[in-house]
């Protein structure tokens, strides 16, 4: 599927293959699509399937998750307030814009008392929204601190008083919308923008953040994403949801998540705890592995874990398990989810 | 040495373990008697006010230094965890943000280590408190080094733990592989095509399996039971002690961080010093009741910095005022090529730590701006 940068004739829809489509779902919802989903989203056009997939509401709960891990609001710090637990919903109901959202994560109580006391709030506040190094500014610093114990003071050139003035002011400053948006993309697609595209599409946030969504549709339209075949490492939460996507064919359950989530970010070498958690879910008895194999299930199954089909050397292996060998399907499948190329998407 | 790993390191393959414990590269020539050290970042910002200076808080700790050589006079320039406690091992003031979720431009001692040394993913551990943050001290974005010379890390609260607990209790135990299964899944895997994609440590299927075996074993046990303030540091000691057991690394590096619950209780920071410095004590024993361990291993505990010289309103200590009880911190260092019973009062910096460590060795960290701190030595 790898085409010559210089190839500027439309791509055909049928070349957009599996595997593209798969990793759509990994970057936008954070695991492998479903089978109804596979069926639903696989013959419509990649335009088409961009505005389908942004426009739903699950896309937003990712959104949210997605934030409350980069903030660090983890187990006892992620939030339980029927405001912020609502947030993904208003999103998709366009009652707030995705600054709005950021300014009500972080003027929480939630990323209070994960960031306690002013020099930790503060400092963490202006490395996580803007980027910047707070040490270079030592005189700036003293004043947002200043301001979080509720002097009435200028920051960034405007008056404030209190903790959630100093949220306030941060996020609209242009420096947020820049950074906000190269953090996305650099999620997204493995790289920053460079600062020729960047700058209008940072303006462009920074004037009306409702703009987010058609920014998103542009990189993921754009060629960098669609022609990239370098294959990714799952980040484990990835690794997780999609194995309860393609192993129970279903979602896991926010607990399941966080229970196991925990166990898998344990160690610099994800295999051998990924291996385990994978036998823990392959033993479940919520999904049977009866019945024979044959050749058309060992190549779905193959477009269903890995994105793609059976080699011909891989399909004669498999096929001669389990048709001549009798290895039980849970074996084929525990052998695909293992390899180090599942670790991947 | 404790019951529990002398018995569990016979059960684990002594033989095997101390095979795998034999140094290769420049460390089999190095003109130290050092074959391993054990650094410790007894970190979460903690003053020398409890530590060194209060005897009775760290009984445990000033027996080491009894033994061994206290510098009192390190300087720390970073006060955000993250960012310091990666000063320590990479040797440089790293400039990160306090929950920065990314990893370093700069490559570890574990890195330089690995390269140098020719050790194997399994000979270099690091066992951390401290969440998915640290993750990243594994290893940095250096594209000299990076994942394929970092360090083994585990974290013992993320795998140890009531919640993954009640998973198992959900889905029930895994059962351990039955040969012909894992015959059936060697065979299948080697039909697979060739995957090469990099992106992260990677251990060989040996050591994979013994830690698949670890895992299983350990998950009903006694670490997986420690609550109250500082449990996820005791584990972090306790998953380190195991490790050193189960591999004898010739690197081991520990990652403590519960110190910190000092913004909001001045109490709760002073009882997990207490339970830290417990746990050090059974990591000491170990250590200096095996011969071949007491002869050959350097041990090294620092914080990442201090905290403030005032109590907050919370009768807490937080850290950003600047202070001198915030910016020195101690050291305390032992072993075979470090004086004996000595106090160091010149000034050093807590990034001197990576380069010394990688000097033990024989080996150089050429990105750290910290020097070696010849003072220690014999």
């Amino acid at each position: 599927m790898s085409r010559s940068p210089q190839d500027t004739t439309p791509e055909p829809e049928a070349a957009l293959d599996l595997r593209l489509r798969r990793r759509l779902f990994f970057d936008l919802f954070g695991r492998s699509p479903l089978a109804e989903e596979r069926r639903r989203f696989g013959i419509l056009p990649w335009d088409r399937l961009l505005t389908a997939l942004i426009g739903r509401a699950d896309f937003w709960s990712a959104w949210y998750e997605t934030e409350l891990f980069y903030f660090l609001l983890l187990d006892n710090f992620r939030p339980t307030t029927e405001r912020l637990v609502t947030l993904p919903q208003r999103l998709h109901a366009g009652e707030v814009d995705v600054r709005h959202a950021i300014q009500e994560i972080v003027g929480s109580q939630f990323f209070n008392a994960r960031n306690p006391g002013p020099d930790t709030f503060v400092s963490v506040l202006w490395e996580q929204l803007l980027g910047r190094v707070v040490q270079d500014d030592p005189r700036l610093l003293a004043r947002g601190k200043r301001m979080y114990d509720g002097e009435r003071l200028t920051l960034f050139g405007r008056a404030g008083q209190s903790q959630a003035d100093l949220v306030r002011l941060t996020v609209e400053q242009p420096e947020f919308a820049s950074f906000y948006l190269q953090r996305t993309h650099r999620r997204l697609a493995g790289a920053t923008r460079g600062p020729r595209q960047a700058k209008p599409e940072g303006e462009r946030f920074a004037e009306d953040p409702r703009q987010f969504k058609d920014i998103l549709v542009g990189w993921l339209n754009a060629p960098a994403y669609r022609e990239s075949t370098k294959p990714r490492l799952k980040t484990d939460e990835m690794f997780l949801r999609g194995l309860f996507v393609d192993v129970l064919g279903r979602l896991p359950d926010y607990d399941e998540v966080r229970n196991l989530r925990n166990a898998i970010q344990a160690f610099a070498d994800p295999t051998p705890i990924r291996n385990v958690l994978t036998r823990l879910i392959l033993g479940s008895p919520e999904r049977s592995w009866d019945g024979g194999a044959d050749a058309e299930w060992v190549r779905s199954t193959f477009d269903h874990l890995l994105g793609r089909s059976p080699e011909a050397e891989e399909l004669e292996g498999f096929l001669s398990a389990v048709t001549q060998r009798n290895e039980p399907r849970r074996l084929v499948v525990q052998a695909l989810v293992t390899s180090r190329e599942y670790q991947y998407y | 040495m404790s019951q529990w790993s002398r018995r569990a390191f016979l059960r684990m393959g002594g033989l095997t373990a101390l095979s795998w414990a034999c140094p290769s590269g420049l460390l089999a020539s190095s003109r130290y008697k050092t074959r391993r050290v054990v650094l410790v970042a007894f970190a979460g910002g903690v003053r020398s006010r409890e530590t060194i200076e209060t005897p009775r808080n760290v009984p445990n700790l000033m027996r080491i230094a009894e033994q061994g050589i206290v510098c009192p006079e390190m300087q720390a320039e970073n006060v955000g965890h993250y960012g310091a406690t990666l000063s320590i091992l990479t040797g440089r003031t790293e400039v990160l943000g306090i929950r920065q979720n990314e990893r370093g431009d700069h490559p570890t001692l574990f890195e330089y280590l690995r390269k140098q040394e020719e050790l194997e993913a399994r000979q270099v551990w690091l066992s951390s408190s401290g969440g998915v943050q640290g993750l990243n001290f594994a290893y940095g974005n250096h594209p000299d080094y990076g994942p394929r010379y970092g360090a083994n890390l585990i974290s013992g609260e993320g795998i140890f733990n009531a919640e993954l607990g009640r998973m198992i209790e959900r889905f029930g135990k895994p059962k351990p592989e039955s040969k012909a299964d894992a015959a059936a899944l060697d065979q299948l895997a080697g039909s697979l095509r060739s995957f090469e994609a990099g992106g992260a440590v990677a251990n060989d299927r040996v050591t994979a399996q013994r830690l698949e075996r670890y895992i299983l074993d350990e998950l009903s046990g006694e670490t997986a039971r420690l609550t109250g303030p500082g449990a996820e540091d005791a584990k972090t000691l306790q998953v380190a002690t195991k490790m050193l057991a189960l591999f004898r690394p010739p690197v081991l590096g520990i990652r403590l961080i519960n110190a910190d619950v000092a913004h909001g209780s001045y109490n709760n920071y002073v009882e997990v010093i207490r339970r830290n410095d417990a746990e050090l004590g059974k990591l000491f024993d170990v250590i200096a009741s095996d011969p071949e361990m007491r002869e050959t291993t350097t041990l090294m505990i620092l914080p990442e910095f201090g905290r403030n010289r005032d109590l907050n309103q919370r009768n807490g200590l937080d850290h950003g005022d600047g202070s001198e009880e915030l910016h020195r911190v101690s050291l305390v260092a032992w072993g075979p090529d470090f004086r004996r019973g000595a106090t160091l009062r010149e000034m050093h910096r807590t990034i001197d730590v990576c380069p010394t460590v990688c000097e033990l060795f024989g080996a150089k960290a050429p990105l750290a701006k910290g020097r070696v701190m010849r003072r220690l030595f014999v």
